[in-house]
């Protein structure tokens, strides 16, 4: 029953043990000549300033709430945009619109209320 | 497309609260910050428009045959049972809303927001009980549980409001979570999420199938139903799954407790009777013990904890969790079926009258900031404030189930069920817990009427005139539901009825 | 043709892991993130049930609950910031005005 799986699992090991055997090899053969310049994170001139696990500007969330429900409403759309076309007609545009139209209402909503608003 | 303008014409009161929310929500926009105290006013109509056309439908059917239909296929049911339930939330709304219009503006507290989220949340709670789908039952839930967790925070000024909502929403996505998997479950071994067919047309229902395939032992099945069970008694507030009970309603800003305690609970026992009663009516003798573990549980401890409470407004929280379980003993009367329903309904709106009533007397008492909410605050009351001390005093002795009052009859006809149905443990055990709660109530009319202070320690009491309507409203309801019963228990049997297989 | 099961015991160990984290980790984020795991557990196995029957039922439900989830992501994150602006943390050891 699993056997349709079989080349999978091979290309799954091939491809594992490939990498993994690259990364030993040059680790082994590679010439390691640890300078001041060569150890320091990322060798592009520029010193790391600070931790990396800053606190990020409480606007961020505001926007990426209104993103994560805005873009995953989309989803409901889908089964829509799949059947309108065949079967939906009239009534499933009418529908759908007003669906957005709903979307519409809080969008204008969110932006009445100042969410958008960077400053 | 089968669906009509009739099909809608049976959702008028679900839509009028929901056009009403979204008017109180643009409303909010275009008012200037001054004017906004007009929204719990605006928010006032479209709940008093639902009660009105759904107290009609009821009186409508009083007298003839109950009238069901089905709405959007069989998502929906239009019956007496969801009518009943509607007026239970409705008041409950209404109630909460009056409670509100002086606390919202002294709280200093977002009015748009506040108002619509509350119609949010009864609209949750109407199609919860209308819903016979179990689709239709996890969205109505979560529509319901998103405006609570909200409104449970609204206070944001304050620390324990917001650590209120936490709890609350990291228990309750918890709680959902079981519930969804539950409803996976019970569909991955049925093939449908619809939970009954009352007009017996359709024969692929979950309650048709488990008699056609006989699956009655089925482990997805029974997996399912526990995980149901699990989703729905965390919003009924039922042991062992009450932990977040009384710090959700201690921190909840009070009104908002209030219109909590009865409606969300009602709803709960709503969706839960129709779960149990409607779709799992065949596998009763599988989940009734079950319930009657839950409700001594529930009975003891909600009981037991009430009593060490100092605070007036966390012992009404521990006591709410007793009366889930009084309710809990109509829902494992199964054999009684015939009385068991109209009993939970009926019992739903008496604690609703009473509950609410007592958490208005709390907003009467007490002053900014949610102070004045201790026991020793109540000292003396009745000689200050007579009127206010009468009103929490009816409310205390109802809700200790004493003779001429509501909570008396709604745990008489309770009783009632249990006993027909031969669960003569379940009727002691609620019988004590009532003797042991007269402890906690009467302790409050105690020190009220039998304790004096110094006149300098004299505290002034809110006289809004909207808490004097809505206390005055609930105290009447208690009374009259208590002393001229037989039409509200009439309508609350039919609305029973109607859960029933046809032909019962 | 993979059997049914095999997607269910993926899902069970998946909402299984949910509850663990949501029992162990005390990091109000965290907690959150098990609970969208155990969603997510769910709507593996209503897409295999639906396969199973044959009908769309069970992935009309997946879009639900993803809708759900997402109201719910909003609803939390607030939630969880208006607790941070309180205590400056989000661990739920921490917000314990009130007893537990």
């Amino acid at each position: 029953m699993l056997k349709e799986y079989f080349p999978i699992l091979l290309m799954l090991v091939l491809a594992i043990g490939f990498g993994v055997t690259m990364i030993f090899l040059s680790s082994l053969a590679g010439r390691k000549t640890a300078t001041a310049t060569k150890t320091a994170p990322y060798e592009c001139g520029s010193l790391p300033v600070g931790s990396a696990r800053l606190r990020f500007d409480v606007k961020f969330y505001v926007v990426a709430i209104l993103f994560i429900l805005f873009d995953v409403e989309a989803v409901l759309l889908w089964p829509w945009a799949v059947l309108q076309a065949q079967q939906l007609k009239l009534t499933g545009l009418v529908e759908a619109a007003v669906f957005v139209g709903i979307l519409l209402l809080g969008y204008l909503y969110a932006l009445r209320k100042g969410a958008l608003e960077w400053e | 497309m089968t669906t009509t303008w009739r099909e809608l014409g049976y959702l008028t009161p679900e839509l009028v609260v929901l056009l009403g929310a979204a008017a109180v929500l643009l409303l909010d926009l275009f008012l200037p910050r001054g004017r906004r105290r007009v929204l719990g006013g605006v928010a006032l109509v479209p709940l008093g428009v639902a009660l009105g056309w759904v107290l009609r439908a009821l009186w409508a059917q009083s007298g003839g045959p109950s009238q069901l239909h089905k709405v959007f296929g069989a998502l929906l049911l239009r019956d007496p049972y969801s009518l009943g339930f509607d007026v239970v939330f409705l008041v409950a709304a209404i109630l909460g809303v009056l409670l509100s219009l002086r606390y919202v503006e002294r709280e200093a507290l977002p009015a748009g927001e506040y108002y619509a989220l509350t119609l949010f949340a009864v609209f949750g709670m109407m199609m919860m009980a209308m819903s016979a789908e179990l689709i239709t039952l996890f969205i109505s839930y979560e529509i319901l549980s998103l405006a609570v967790y909200v409104l449970a925070g609204i206070a944001r000024g304050r620390a324990v409001s917001a650590e209120a909502s936490l709890k609350y929403f990291l228990l309750g996505a918890f709680a959902s979570g079981f519930l969804v998997y539950g409803i996976a479950l019970v569909y991955g071994a049925t093939g449908t999420t619809v939970l009954y067919d009352p007009l017996g047309q359709s024969a692929s229902t979950i309650s048709g199938l488990i008699l056609e395939r006989g699956l009655f032992g089925n482990a997805l099945l029974l997996a399912g139903l526990a995980l149901l069970v699990v989703g729905i008694a965390f919003k009924a507030a039922i042991v062992p799954f009450h932990a977040w009970v009384p710090d959700v309603y201690e921190g909840a800003p009070l009104p908002v407790t209030a219109f909590m305690s009865a409606g969300v609970k009602a709803a709960a026992f709503a969706a839960f009777a129709r779960l149990l009663f409607g779709g799992f009516r065949n596998l009763g003798e599988v989940w009734q013990p079950v319930l009657w573990v839950l409700a001594v549980l529930t009975m003891v401890l909600g009981n037991a904890a009430a009593i060490r409470q100092q605070n007036v407004k966390r012992m009404l929280a521990y006591s709410s969790i007793a009366h889930a379980g009084y309710l809990l003993v109509a829902l494992a009367a199964y054999t009684a079926r015939d009385v068991a329903i109209g009993s939970v309904l009926y019992y739903a709106l008496t604690y609703t009258a009473m509950g609410v009533g007592a958490f208005a007397i709390l907003l009467v008492v007490g002053q900014e900031g949610e102070a004045n909410q201790e026991l020793s605050d109540y000292r003396g009351l009745a000689s200050r404030h007579p009127w206010a001390a009468a009103a929490m005093g009816l409310f205390m002795i109802s809700l200790a189930g004493f003779p001429l009052t509501a909570g008396f009859l709604g745990k008489f006809y309770i009783l009632n069920a249990a006993l027909r149905a031969d669960l003569d443990g379940l009727a002691v055990v609620l019988g004590l817990a009532s003797v042991v709660s007269w402890y906690y109530y009467l302790r409050v009319v105690w020190f009220m009427y039998m304790t004096e202070v110094p006149k300098a320690a004299v505290r002034p009491i809110s006289r809004a005139t909207s808490l004097g309507v809505a206390v005055a409203v609930a105290a009447l309801l208690v009374i009259a539901l208590g002393v001229f019963p037989s039409t509200a228990l009439a309508v609350a049997q039919m609305a029973g009825h109607t859960l029933l297989p046809l032909g019962y | 043709m993979v059997p049914t099961v095999a997607y269910l015991a993926v899902s069970a160990v998946l909402f299984t892991l949910g509850v663990v984290g949501v029992l162990v980790r005390r990091n109000a984020l965290i907690i959150f993130m098990s609970i969208e795991l155990m969603l997510n557990a769910v709507n593996v196995s209503l897409v295999s049930f639906a396969r199973q029957h044959g009908h769309a039922t069970g992935q009309v439900f997946v879009l639900l609950i993803l809708a759900v989830a997402a109201a719910e992501v909003a609803v939390g994150l607030a939630i969880i910031l208006s607790v941070f602006r309180h205590r400056d943390t989000v661990d739920v050891d921490h917000v314990n005005l009130m007893k537990w």
